[in-house]
């Protein structure tokens, strides 16, 4: 910049020199300023950009999830006092033998079109095995599929066999069956009340005594406790069958016989 | 001084341009998984898909709800579409090439009306369907950054949106907050189970 810039008179060799160094010297300086406060600043939006955001993350998860674990772990799910009759702590009905060498349980939904099939295929040899004086016949039925109908059947199902349970156990398992038998497909509006309150009827029930808690689902809260009490464990799906508390792979007859022949033996 | 700042102006645009791509085609993949596994469930509904991994996290579940095909075909179908677009944008944009501003702002607004739809999709998989598809959650994930991103870079030139720009990644950051926080109150009593 500075050669060109002055052609016609020759300067003074030696003053000209130190002026530009100075120059020179006070510009680098300069520059150097402004490129550490140029730095400064990255230093500064970076902190800003992505150390606010971490920042944010790490006390926000952190709290959510401590209010939620102190929360948390105060209540037990299951621990109310309405549970309907012939309903154990575990949320399961129990059939057979009293004093039993083996136990099975059956963890279903009344709106799964599986454990439908499974009441089909084994429903017999479940029935065969309530006689046995050396094996009890538990069933866990809960409510997780109340998304795949538009009246949340699954709740209302289970909730009219836990008013069933009332009745007796002869009645609720007729009841059970008669559920099955008049499962409504998935995606559609379920049975109605008074629908599940004839298969009551039909299964045996007297009516004018459970109508009022079908019709309120009285046992609405018990359904929803022994649903999550049951997810929370080895359960992910329904059927699921335990041979005394182990899962039995698969859910046809064959499999529940193999698995019940083993615990006898 | 004055003859940088065509260079640092590029260069963000080439950077965001690269993670819209990237983004783009994260999200072309789920939607193109989801579209498949929707294919798969009508073959046969008991077909166990891919990411039916609990009750909770399933997307058989939510798959075959009325939420998932809002406008009468499956959802994904769109996120095809779309995904394919921010993929290709994304791309030029990463190789340098100067968007006129209307296709930018026309990038940011579509890219605004699929984060509008993943919110409402969150909020129907968390608080109505009550169960979470792990592909749905992708897209989720992808789509968040890809709003904030297009609509930060499409208003860089107002200072409102150079200060959305600074504060992208809190916005993101923030965005993806409220649906996790969402995810994690609702379904407390399945993760205490994971842990």
């Amino acid at each position: 910049m500075s050669k060109n810039n002055q052609p016609h008179l020759p300067p003074p060799p030696g003053d000209e020199e130190r002026r530009a160094e100075a120059r020179a010297a006070r510009h680098a300086a300069m520059t150097r300023q402004q490129e550490e406060a140029r730095r400064q600043e990255r230093k500064r939006k970076l902190l800003l950009q992505a150390g606010l955001p971490v920042l944010v993350v790490v006390v926000v998860v952190a709290v959510t999830v401590l209010v939620l674990a102190v929360r948390g772990s105060g209540e037990d799910p299951i621990a109310i006092k309405d549970r309907p009759e012939l309903v154990d702590e575990n949320g399961a009905l129990s059939f057979g033998a009293k004093d039993p060498k083996v136990v099975i349980q059956v963890v279903e939904d009344f709106q799964c079109p599986i454990c439908q099939q499974f009441e089909a295929t084994a429903g017999d040899l479940l029935a065969q095995y309530r006689a046995d004086p050396r094996i009890q016949v538990q069933y866990r039925p809960i409510a997780f599929l109340d998304r795949v109908s538009t009246t949340r059947y699954s709740s209302r199902a289970s909730n009219a066999a836990a008013c069933v349970a009332a009745e007796g156990p002869e009645t609720w398992l007729a009841f059970h069956k008669e559920l099955f038998d008049h499962q409504p497909a998935e995606g559609g509006a379920g049975l109605t009340d008074s629908e599940l309150l004839d298969l009551a009827e039909k299964a045996g029930a007297d009516t004018d005594r459970i109508s009022d808690c079908v019709e309120d689902e009285s046992y609405a809260d018990w359904v929803k406790a022994t649903t999550t009490k049951t997810l929370q464990g080895e359960v992910t799906g329904t059927p699921t069958i335990f041979v005394d508390g182990t899962k039995v792979d698969g859910f046809d007859a064959a499999s529940i016989q193999a698995a019940v022949e083993k615990a006898l033996s | 001084m004055t003859e940088q700042h065509p260079s640092v102006e590029a260069t963000p645009a080439r950077a965001t341009g690269l993670a819209l791509a990237a983004g783009g085609a994260i999200g072309l993949a789920a939607a193109f998984v989801l579209t498949v596994e929707r294919f798969r469930l009508l073959e046969d509904p008991e077909h166990r898909l891919s990411c039916d991994l609990s009750p909770i996290l399933s997307c058989g579940s939510v798959m075959v709800t009325e939420q998932a095909r809002v406008f009468g075909f499956p959802n994904p179908l769109l996120g095809i579409g779309a995904f394919a677009v921010v993929l290709t944008l994304g791309v030029l944009l990463a190789g340098g090439v100067h968007l006129p501003r209307w296709v930018l702002a026309g990038f940011a607004t579509g890219a605004c009306l699929g984060l509008v739809f993943v919110a409402w999709l969150s909020f129907q998989s968390i608080y109505r369907i009550g169960a979470l598809c792990p592909w749905c959650m992708v897209v989720w994930t992808v789509t968040i950054p890809i709003a904030v991103w297009t609509v930060a870079l499409a208003a860089r030139p107002h200072p409102v949106g150079r200060v959305l720009w600074d504060y992208r990644y809190l916005v993101v950051v923030t965005l993806y907050l409220a649906v996790v926080v969402q995810a994690l109150v609702k379904f407390w009593d399945y993760w205490r189970t994971l842990a």
